[in-house]
C-alpha cells in the first residue's frame, strides 16, 4: 500500500470509528474509559504496521512522517489556542501551586524511582532520556476523564473545577517540560550548548513570528478558507522548523497557539473553523502510535512504571493538596482521580520519537499505552464515585 | 506592503535557517518547512499580483518558480519528488471538480457549437503545427540532419502536444473568479471534452508516429485493444467511483470534503495499478455525480471552498518545475512555435464558431481560454525523451517544455482577461 492509500484507510477508520462511538453511548465505566483512550485505533495502527500485516510498510511510515508531524503540531497548537492568558487570571494562585507541585513531584518521584532501579537493578534496557520522557508522560493528567464525569453527571462544582484546571494546566507544563528536555538532551548529547541555544531561539522566533504574521493577516476581513489556509501554512512552517532543528514539535506549536490565542481577535472564529478536523487529527495520532508500537520491551520496567506512577501520583496529590490550605483542602485519595494520563502522554512520547526515532522510544510507547488503558479506567471509576452528587 | 514584507520576512527566515543548518535533521522536516513556506507566500504573492490584474494561479507559479530549483532552490528536486504525491492528489481533485462542472442538460443546448469549435481547434492546430515543422525542418538544428520519415514522425508528436489545453488552469481560473456565464460554460465544456478526446487519441498518435520513428513498427490490433481497454476501463472505473460518491451523498451526507479527498486518493492510487488514466477517471466520476445526483452542484461548491491549499500546491509545484533554462536554450524557435500555436488556435476556434453561428465574443476572443498547457504535454515530452535517448530526444523535449512553460505562464493571464472582458467574473477584483 502506498502512503496516499494509507491516509485514506486511516481517515476512513477515523471517520467510521468516530461515528460508531457517537451513535452508541457506553454505560460501563471501564469500557467508557477504554473507548476514550482510543485503544481501538492504536490496535488498528499496530495491525496495519510492518510488524504484523505489513500493509503500511516501514518505508511508508517514514514517508508519512510529514503528515504525522503536522498532526502532532495540531495537538500542541490546540492546547495553546485554548490558553487565554486573561482567562487564566481568573483562577486563584493556590490552584497554580496545587497543579505545579502535583506535576513536578509526580515527575521527579517517578523518574528517581525508575532511575534508581535502573542503576542498581538488572534492567539496563531503557536509556536515560527515554526514562525522562516516560516519567514526564506519566506526570500529565487526562483532562478527558474529568470532562466525561462532568458531562455525564451532576458533579460537585468546586472540586471538579479544581480538577479540570489541574488537568489543563499540567498539560501545559508537560509540553513546556518536553521542550526543555529535548533542548537539554540536544546540548548534552548531540550539539554544543551554543548551537542548541541558537537552534532553540530560531524555533522560538519562528513560532512567535508565525503568530505575529497570523495576527497581521487577520486584521483585515478574510474568508473561512483563507483563515484555514493561513493556520495550516503557518503551522506547517512552525512544525517544519522544529523538526528541522531537532526541537520539540509540541512546544513550538504550543507557543504558536498561545500567542495566536492572545494576539489575535479572531480566535473564536478560528476555533469554530478548525474544530471539525480535531477528531480525525486525534485519531491519526493514535494510529501513528500503533504504527510505532513495539512489544520487545522490558516487562519488569512496565510493571514498575505502572506501580511507581500510581505511587508518585498519590504522593504528589497529597503534597499538592496540603499546599491548598486548610479551607480548600479535600479529604481522601484524590490522587487516584489524577492517574489517568490521556492523549497528551502519547503525544509527548511520539514527539520524542519523531526526533530520535529509536527502538527504546518506541518501546516506552507500549508502557504508556498499557498504563493508560488500566489507569484511565481506575481514574474514571474513582472520579465518578467521588464527584457525583448523591441524591 | 504588509503582504510583501511578510513574504520577504519568511523567505529571509527560511534562507537563514538553511544557512544555519543546510541539510536539516531530515528530508521530511525540510518538506514540512518548505510546504508551509509555499502555502503562505504563494497565496500572499497571488494577492499582491491581483493588483496588477494577474490571476492568482500566476502568483502561485511565480512564487513556485522563485523558490524552486531555478530560483532559491528551497523546493529542490529531491523535495519535489518527495512531495509528488500531493501534486497528483491535487490533479485528481481538480479533475473531479472539472467533471463536476459538466452538466449535460445545460451543455446540450450548445453542444453543436462545442463540438464544432473543438473539431476546429484540434484539426487546425494539429495540421498547422505539423506543416510548420515540416517547412522549418531544414532550418532546425535537431531536425535538419534527420531522414524525412523521422522528421515526419517528430512533427506528428510535436503537433499532438500542441493540442492540449490544461483543465487545471481552466478550472482554477473559473474557481478563482467564481465565473459563471456564456463564455465560461463554453470554454469549460470544450476544455473537458478536449481532455477526454486527447486521452483517447494520444496513444494512437504515438503509435502512428512510431511507424516513422522506429523502423519495423507496424500498426497491430493488439495496440488498439490495449488502448480500448485502457479507455473503457478508465470510463467504467470513473462511473463506479461516481456511483459511490452519489450513494455517499444520498445516505451518509456528512464530511463531504473529507470523503472526496479520500476518493481522489483512491483514484490516484488505483488507476496506475489497473493501467488506467487518472485524468479520464476523475473527470468521468465528476460528470457522473453532477448529472445523476441532485446534490452534485452543492458538492462541487463544497469542494471549491476547501480546495485552496490544493491549487496552491499544484500550481506552486508546477512553477517550481518550470524549466526556464529550456527557454534560454531555444528562445527564438520556442517563441515562433508559441505564436503559431496561438494563431492556429485562433483560426480553428474562429472557423468552428462561425460554422456553429456563435456570438462575436466566442468567434473573436474565446481562443484566449485555450492557451494554458501543463502536465500532459510535459509527460509526453518525457516519453519521447525516453523513447529516443540522446541529443534528438533531449532537444525535442527542451523545445517542447520551453513552449509549455510560456503557455503555462501566459495561459491563466489570458483566460482571466477573457472572463473579465466577458463580464463573467463574479468577484470584485
Amino acid at each position: 500500500m502506498t502512503s496516499l492509500l494509507s491516509i485514506v484507510v486511516f481517515v476512513l477508520l477515523a471517520y467510521i470509528g468516530s461515528r460508531f462511538v457517537q451513535k452508541r453511548p457506553i454505560q460501563n465505566t471501564y469500557l467508557k474509559s477504554i473507548a476514550f483512550t482510543g485503544i481501538i485505533y492504536i490496535a488498528l495502527g499496530y495491525l496495519l504496521s510492518s510488524k504484523v500485516l505489513n500493509i503500511v510498510t516501514a518505508e511508508i511510515t517514514d514517508q508519512l512522517k510529514i503528515v504525522f508531524s503536522l498532526v502532532l503540531g495540531w495537538a500542541g497548537f490546540l492546547i495553546g489556542l485554548q490558553t487565554n492568558i486573561s482567562g487564566l487570571k481568573r483562577f486563584p494562585l493556590k490552584y497554580y501551586r496545587y497543579s505545579s507541585l502535583g506535576f513536578l513531584i509526580a515527575f521527579v518521584i517517578t523518574f528517581l524511582l525508575l532511575y534508581g532501579l535502573l542503576n542498581v537493578g538488572p534492567m539496563n534496557v531503557v536509556d536515560f532520556h527515554s526514562l525522562l520522557i516516560l516519567s514526564l508522560a506519566g506526570a500529565v493528567t487526562s483532562p478527558i476523564m474529568v470532562a466525561v464525569v462532568v458531562r455525564d453527571h451532576r458533579v460537585q462544582a468546586r472540586l471538579s473545577h479544581l480538577l479540570q484546571f489541574n488537568a489543563a494546566f499540567d498539560n501545559l507544563l508537560g509540553v513546556f517540560m518536553i521542550g526543555i528536555i529535548v533542548l537539554a538532551d540536544a546540548f548534552l548529547v548531540r550539539e554544543s550548548i551554543q548551537t542548541t541555544i541558537l537552534y532553540g531561539l530560531v524555533v522560538l522566533l519562528v513560532s512567535v513570528a508565525a503568530a505575529g504574521i497570523y495576527s497581521a493577516l487577520t486584521t483585515e476581513k478574510i474568508s473561512a478558507e483563507e483563515n484555514f489556509l493561513y493556520i495550516i501554512g503557518l503551522l506547517m512552517f512552525v512544525v517544519g522548523s522544529a523538526l528541522y532543528f531537532g526541537m520539540s514539535i509540541l512546544l513550538a506549536a504550543l507557543v504558536f497557539g498561545i500567542l495566536t490565542a492572545n494576539l489575535s481577535d479572531n480566535t473564536r472564529r478560528l476555533y469554530q473553523n478548525i474544530q471539525q478536523i480535531e477528531k480525525p487529527m486525534y485519531v491519526l495520532l493514535l494510529i501513528y502510535a500503533g504504527l510505532n508500537l513495539r512489544f520487545e520491551i522490558s516487562y519488569s520496567l512496565l510493571i514498575l512504571f505502572f506501580l511507581f506512577h500510581i505511587l508518585a501520583k498519590l504522593f504528589a496529590e497529597y503534597i499538592a493538596n496540603y499546599s491548598l490550605g486548610k479551607e480548600e483542602r479535600h479529604n481522601g485519595w484524590l490522587g487516584f482521580g489524577n492517574i489517568g494520563m490521556g492523549g497528551l502522554s502519547l503525544a509527548i512520547v511520539l514527539d520524542f520519537n519523531l526526533i530520535y526515532g529509536n527502538h527504546s522510544t518506541q518501546g516506552i510507547l507500549l508502557i504508556i499505552i498499557v498504563t493508560l488503558i488500566f489507569q484511565d479506567g481506575i481514574a474514571l471509576q474513582y472520579l465518578e464515585n467521588r464527584l457525583i452528587k448523591r441524591k | 506592503m504588509k503582504k510583501a514584507l511578510i513574504i520577504f520576512f519568511l523567505i529571509v527566515l527560511t534562507f537563514g535557517m538553511k544557512a544555519l543548518l543546510p541539510e536539516g535533521k531530515s528530508l521530511h522536516a525540510e518538506a514540512a518547512l518548505i510546504m508551509g513556506l509555499v502555502l503562505i507566500t504563494a497565496y500572499l504573492a497571488a494577492l499582491l499580483l491581483k493588483r496588477l490584474q494577474l490571476p492568482r494561479l500566476t502568483g502561485y507559479m511565480l512564487l513556485g518558480l522563485a523558490v524552486g530549483p531555478a530560483g532559491l532552490n528551497f523546493l529542490s528536486h529531491d523535495l519535489l519528488q518527495q512531495l509528488h504525491f500531493l501534486e497528483e492528489l491535487a490533479l485528481s481533485f481538480i479533475a473531479l471538480t472539472a467533471g463536476g462542472e459538466f452538466k449535460y442538460s445545460r451543455i446540450k443546448k450548445f453542444l453543436k457549437s462545442v463540438v464544432s469549435q473543438l473539431l476546429g481547434q484540434l484539426n487546425t492546430v494539429f495540421v498547422g503545427i505539423l506543416f510548420l515543422l515540416l517547412l522549418l525542418a531544414g532550418y532546425l538544428p535537431f531536425l535538419k540532419d534527420l531522414e524525412a520519415d523521422m522528421v515526419f514522425g517528430f512533427s506528428i508528436l510535436f503537433a499532438a502536444t500542441a493540442l492540449s489545453t490544461s483543465p487545471a488552469v481552466t478550472i482554477g481560473i473559473i474557481t478563482e473568479l467564481r465565473a459563471r456565464g456564456y463564455v465560461t460554460e463554453r470554454v469549460l465544456s470544450i476544455t473537458i471534452l478536449k481532455s477526454i478526446t486527447l486521452v483517447i487519441i494520444f496513444p494512437l498518435i504515438i503509435a502512428w508516429a512510431k511507424l516513422y520513428l522506429v523502423p519495423g513498427t507496424a500498426i497491430n490490433t493488439e495496440l488498439f485493444l490495449a488502448v480500448a481497454t485502457q479507455i473503457f476501463g478508465s470510463i467504467l472505473f470513473g462511473v463506479l467511483v461516481g456511483g459511490i460518491i452519489i450513494l455517499y451523498l444520498k445516505y451518509v451526507k456528512t464530511e463531504q470534503s473529507l470523503f472526496l479527498l479520500g476518493t481522489a486518493i483512491v483514484i490516484v492510487e488505483f488507476t496506475p495499478m489497473l493501467n488506467m488514466e487518472v485524468l479520464l477517471t476523475s473527470i468521468i466520476a465528476g460528470i457522473v455525480v453532477e448529472n445523476f445526483s441532485k446534490k452534485g452542484e452543492a458538492l462541487i461548491e463544497n469542494i471549491e471552498k476547501s480546495s485552496l491549499p490544493l491549487y496552491i500546491i499544484f500550481f506552486g509545484f508546477a512553477g517550481a518545475g518550470l524549466h526556464i533554462d529550456a527557454i534560454v536554450q531555444a528562445f527564438v524557435l520556442t517563441v515562433v512555435l508559441v505564436v503559431f500555436r496561438m494563431l492556429f488556435l485562433y483560426i480553428g476556434n474562429y472557423l468552428g464558431a462561425v460554422i456553429a453561428g456563435e456570438k462575436k465574443i466566442i468567434k473573436n476572443i474565446s481562443w484566449l481560454g485555450y492557451m494554458g498547457q501543463a502536465g500532459i504535454a510535459v509527460g509526453l515530452g518525457t516519453i519521447i525523451e525516453k523513447t529516443f535517448p540522446g541529443p534528438i530526444g533531449s532537444s525535442f523535449k527542451t523545445i517542447l517544455i520551453a513552449s509549455v512553460v510560456i503557455n503555462e505562464l501566459f495561459g491563466p493571464i489570458l483566460f482571466k482577461y477573457l472572463l473579465v472582458y466577458a463580464k463573467e467574473s463574479t468577484i470584485d477584483d
